[in-house]
């Protein structure tokens, strides 16, 4: 097999992973080395699906022993089956990133014979890049749950990041979808990078994935699991992939549209969690389990609890701040840095970065609202702040007196 | 503020060569420009010739009195592709020997958002660039021609000198006629007016090929966006990058 065909196959077959980022490291070049590691990570291209390319992420095999219903390299799957060389990967890696195509390798793979045997094939191709190659650029390798503690601890200290996917939100799930994935493997091999990430050794930390929408979850469930991966795992990111139906099966929900908004709430949920001081109890709760597709998490969030708007600008403290739709981390300091030498008022935030259509409904400025203070009220705010869905758009068609 | 217009050489130095000027002088141009390109009858037009002893001097206070950062606004909005840089960056730097090292918290003075805000074009180019540049190689020589909006060459340098210290490369900026040539830790930028870099179009297909498909194929068609691969990556990024190619008309 020619060598394109096979970075066609296993490329294509890496895509559904939805992390790409290749921040978190700043690996030095070394001497008669190639390369090195850019601490807040750099996009090198986007697809005509608005994502980011950084890495050039393939999958060593799509030779899996594993049967997962959703997964496109399902056992049972009648596919064009490839695998790398070490050497090819190697190869490929140096050449694109000497021409500056990428910022690094992710290597992922399906489970080759065993697990241990494919976690071995993948760091004899790390190996190979950093010693013979003297690559110092940006790795992100999968750990393989159920392959030996030792063999992860080395590979780990070959890489910048290594992430191992969860991809189901629960046991139930996974044990109806992915009867070959064991959680408690999982969280073992999670633990293992845990405890090396603390000596040091893989500088960008773990990362894991959640398949959105491929199962009953609910966001309330998801967002409980993220904020525990962040807490206990120490997790660096939790992404969140939209659930393409690549396979049929019984077990697997009919869908008609990959659900973005949904994921794209997810990802809103959990910034909040992780640079504005939210919790997940904020965001959602046991009786209204799932997000509000028509409102951000933060303007629902300031809806819900508008007994404690609008907040004084020129007063409020950080967290609060935080607090207001349409103020993000950056345009808070600048508040907080401004506001000592002058008042502020609408005109300035402007300025600073406030995003102001949002943000006037849940604020005053020296006392004073944007408009009538009889207009601060949930109803009215809310009509305002909500997205268009598009089924608003197809039934709100606008009216044509020339119509024919 | 008074209503002449100077003009300078195009330098850092001739811009605080004026700056000098403006403070023994306690006034402000109206504007500053590089060249007289539009006359008008009823502004007065005062050549600035630069004066390198008196750059030095304010170069070496704007660190001491308003902290590092200002030079680095001051430096990279410079670069920004603005007509009205010069005059905003004589605003700050007036300020900023006023207010000392609280310059930068001033925000309600315009001419410190707009050289902020310059120096932040010019940063986000700087590292969007860091991303799209795209070398050929051609006999071991990587070639690159890009086309920034702002000047920043010269600011990509210490990346791709870190990044590909051991390799022979070439960076032009096609717009502002000028390159960058890289060997064995050392480089140096030229005009190209007189050059001739033809020979470095090269046939690189294998790896163009092979990035080009790997580009296809992982893209999610069920995913369709184009407005956001456009907005991350504008389409005057575009000409020069080898994925892109056939989607340049």
């Amino acid at each position: 097999m020619e060598i394109k065909e096979k970075l066609e196959i296993l490329s294509d077959a890496a895509k559904y992973d939805a992390s790409c980022s290749s921040s978190g490291s700043k690996r030095k070049n070394t001497y008669n080395g190639v390369g090195n590691a850019h601490y807040c990570g750099i996009c090198h291209s986007f697809t005509s699906d608005g994502r980011c390319v950084s890495l050039l992420k393939i999958l060593l095999t799509n030779a899996c022993i594993y049967d997962c219903k959703y997964c496109i390299n399902r056992k049972g799957n009648d596919i064009k089956r490839a695998i790398f060389t070490p050497e090819e990967i190697a190869n490929i890696t140096i050449n694109f990133y000497k021409r500056n195509y990428i910022e690094g390798l992710f290597l992922s793979s399906a489970i080759v014979k065993s697990p241990n045997y494919t976690m071995e094939l993948l760091y004899q191709t790390l190996y190979l890049l950093r010693t013979k190659y003297k690559f110092n650029g940006y790795i992100h390798v999968k750990a393989i749950p159920g392959a030996d503690d030792n063999l992860i601890k080395k590979v780990g200290a070959l890489a910048d990041r290594m992430s191992t996917n969860v991809e189901l939100p629960s046991n139930e799930s996974l044990k109806l979808l992915a009867p070959d994935k064991k959680e408690d493997k999982i969280k073992n091999t999670m633990t293992t990078i845990k405890n090396i990430k603390s000596k040091n050794i893989v500088p960008a930390g773990q990362t894991t994935q959640l398949i959105i929408g491929a199962t009953k979850d609910s966001d309330y469930n998801i967002m409980k699991l993220s904020e525990n991966l962040y807490s206990e795992s120490k997790l660096k990111r939790v992404y969140y992939s939209a659930y393409v139906p690549v396979n049929k099966d019984n077990v697997l929900p009919m869908i008609k549209e990959v659900p973005l908004k949904r994921e794209n709430r997810l990802y809103q949920a959990d910034w909040l969690l992780r640079y504005y001081n939210f919790t997940v109890e904020d965001i959602l709760t046991k009786e209204s389990p799932n997000f509000n597709l028509l409102l951000d998490p933060k303007a629902d969030y300031a809806l819900r609890n508008l007994d404690i708007y609008p907040i004084e600008i020129n007063t409020a403290s950080y967290n609060t701040l935080l607090k207001v739709p349409g103020i993000g981390v950056t345009s808070a300091k600048r508040i907080i840095s401004s506001r000592k030498f002058t008042k502020l008022n609408f005109d300035t935030l402007k300025k600073l970065g406030v995003v102001i259509k949002r943000a006037r409904y849940f604020i005053t400025c020296d006392g004073v609202y944007y408009t009538s203070s009889s207009l601060f009220n949930r109803n009215y705010i809310q009509r305002l702040l909500e997205e268009p869905s598009n089924l608003k758009k197809i039934n709100y068609k606008q009216l044509n007196l020339f119509e024919e | 503020m008074n209503n002449k217009i100077y003009i300078y050489d195009g330098s850092i130095e001739g811009l605080f060569t004026i700056v000098y000027k403006c403070m023994i002088e306690n006034s402000i141009p109206l504007n500053i420009v590089k060249e007289m390109n539009k006359l008008s009858l009823f502004e007065e037009y005062n050549t600035i010739e630069t004066n390198y002893n008196l750059s030095h001097k304010i170069f070496k206070s704007i660190p001491r009195r308003m902290g590092d950062m200002a030079l680095y606004n001051v430096y990279n909005a410079f670069l920004a592709n603005k007509l009205d840089k010069e005059i905003n960056i004589v605003n700050y730097l007036i300020n900023g020997y006023k207010y000392g090292k609280n310059l930068n918290r001033m925000r309600n003075i315009e001419s410190v958002i707009k050289v902020q805000k310059y120096s932040r074009m010019v940063r986000r180019e700087v590292h969007k660039l860091k991303g799209f540049v795209r070398f050929e190689s051609v006999d071991n020589i990587l070639y690159s021609k890009i086309s920034p909006e702002h000047d920043i060459l010269e600011l990509l340098i210490p990346h791709f000198k870190n990044r590909l210290s051991n390799e022979i490369w070439i960076i032009e900026d096609v717009k502002r006629k000028k390159a960058v040539f890289y060997k064995n830790n050392k480089y140096r930028v030229i005009s190209t007016i007189n050059l001739n870099l033809e020979r470095f179009n090269s046939n690189d297909e294998t790896y163009k090929d092979l990035w080009k498909s790997f580009i296809k194929s992982v893209t999610i068609n069920e995913r369709k966006n184009l407005r956001c691969q456009i907005n991350f990556m504008p389409k005057k990024y575009w000409k020069y990058m080898t994925e892109m190619e056939d989607n340049n008309e």
